[in-house]
């Protein structure tokens, strides 16, 4: 596990959970209550998004499991992880096909990616989703939402370990396939295991967010527009967008 | 060419434009038959009769998420 990040718990960080809808009143509790500030992170993603044992470099499937290993670590780190749900009963006609930073097409029945509160640089605490997979920073969720072709308003942002109810259906991993919780984190790692083998590149192509330009722009010897096992593809560019000031982070 | 495993019921199929894909629900990826398979008719006949009686179905598939097999 990756050491504690510094003032995650800062007080100044108190936000009012009522911000973010009634469905989570109650959710956020004592220290919990707190928003990430921007730079923390930044930082807790950039150690998810190089994880090993993850596969962000292979999102056809597997987005629950990806979102657990993190929703779980984001909890060791004493935060109260949320969950963003894309399902699929929100399009209109059948799921379209998204494509990837690589390229690529990938076709999802639905998508699901791990949430935070994020006090921003600007100061405001905004709901920020974590997908390494497909971006190299938080994004807000309109960011993800049109991604992956819907609107904001149709994303649901839900507790970690709370499920969606009022679909068609379970929603792995929290739905009647488990009964236990460290079932859950059995499949999740069995399901990464098989996907590290279907990676192909060393390092994935990942789309660039505000976020990380932002950081990179005032904390430049701490940011990287790539890491260990990711680079940025700025869609300004031709080519994947690495920072001229700083060397590559290593191997 | 590396291929996985796995078992589920299915939550959906979706037909388009001659397209075979399945929805299941240990899965957020949509699986794809793919018409040029030599088993098209039988692995569908299958895949739809799983669904209707909310059956488990076996099946292995490649890393576009073809399903090559059945078993």
């Amino acid at each position: 596990m990756a050491e504690d990040l510094d003032n995650v718990l800062d007080s100044d960080n108190a936000f009012d959970p009522k911000a973010f809808g009634g469905h989570l009143k109650g959710y956020f509790q004592d220290n919990a209550c707190r928003a990430l500030s921007f730079f923390d992170a930044m930082a807790l993603f950039d150690r998810l998004a190089d994880r090993p044992d993850i596969a962000f470099g292979y999102v056809r499937d597997g987005c629950y499991a990806r979102a657990h290993l993190m929703c779980l670590e984001m909890e060791a780190q004493g935060l109260a992880p949320l969950k963003a749900w894309a399902l699929e009963y929100i399009y209109k006609g059948n799921p379209p096909p998204v494509t990837m930073p690589n390229g690529k097409i990938a076709r999802w029945d639905w998508h699901v990616a791990p949430a935070l509160p994020v006090r921003m640089a600007e100061g405001d605490v905004r709901m920020m989703v974590f997908d390494p997979g497909l971006f190299d920073g938080p994004v807000p969720p309109e960011e993800w939402a049109r991604l992956i072709h819907v609107t904001s308003e149709k994303i649901k942002i839900l507790p970690f370990g709370a499920p969606p109810l009022d679909d068609n259906g379970d929603y792995i991993p929290d739905n009647s396939s488990f009964t236990h919780r460290e079932d859950i984190l059995d499949h999740a790692r069995a399901t990464m295991e098989k996907y590290l083998s279907f990676q192909t590149a060393p390092r994935r192509t990942v789309f660039a967010s505000a976020a990380r330009k932002q950081a990179c722009d005032q904390k430049p010897m701490s940011f990287s527009m790539q890491g260990k096992t990711w680079v940025s593809l700025d869609a300004t560019a031709t080519g994947p967008a690495v920072s001229p000031h700083l060397p590559p982070c290593g191997p | 060419m590396k291929t996985l495993r796995s078992q589920s019921r299915v939550r959906r199929i979706i037909e388009e434009n001659g397209a075979f894909l399945v929805a299941f629900v240990m899965h957020d990826g949509l699986f794809t038959v793919p018409p040029d398979s030599p088993d098209v008719a039988a692995m569908r006949a299958r895949i739809l009769q799983a669904q209707r009686e909310n059956a488990e179905v076996s099946f292995e598939y490649d890393s576009d998420l073809n399903i090559v097999g059945l078993l």
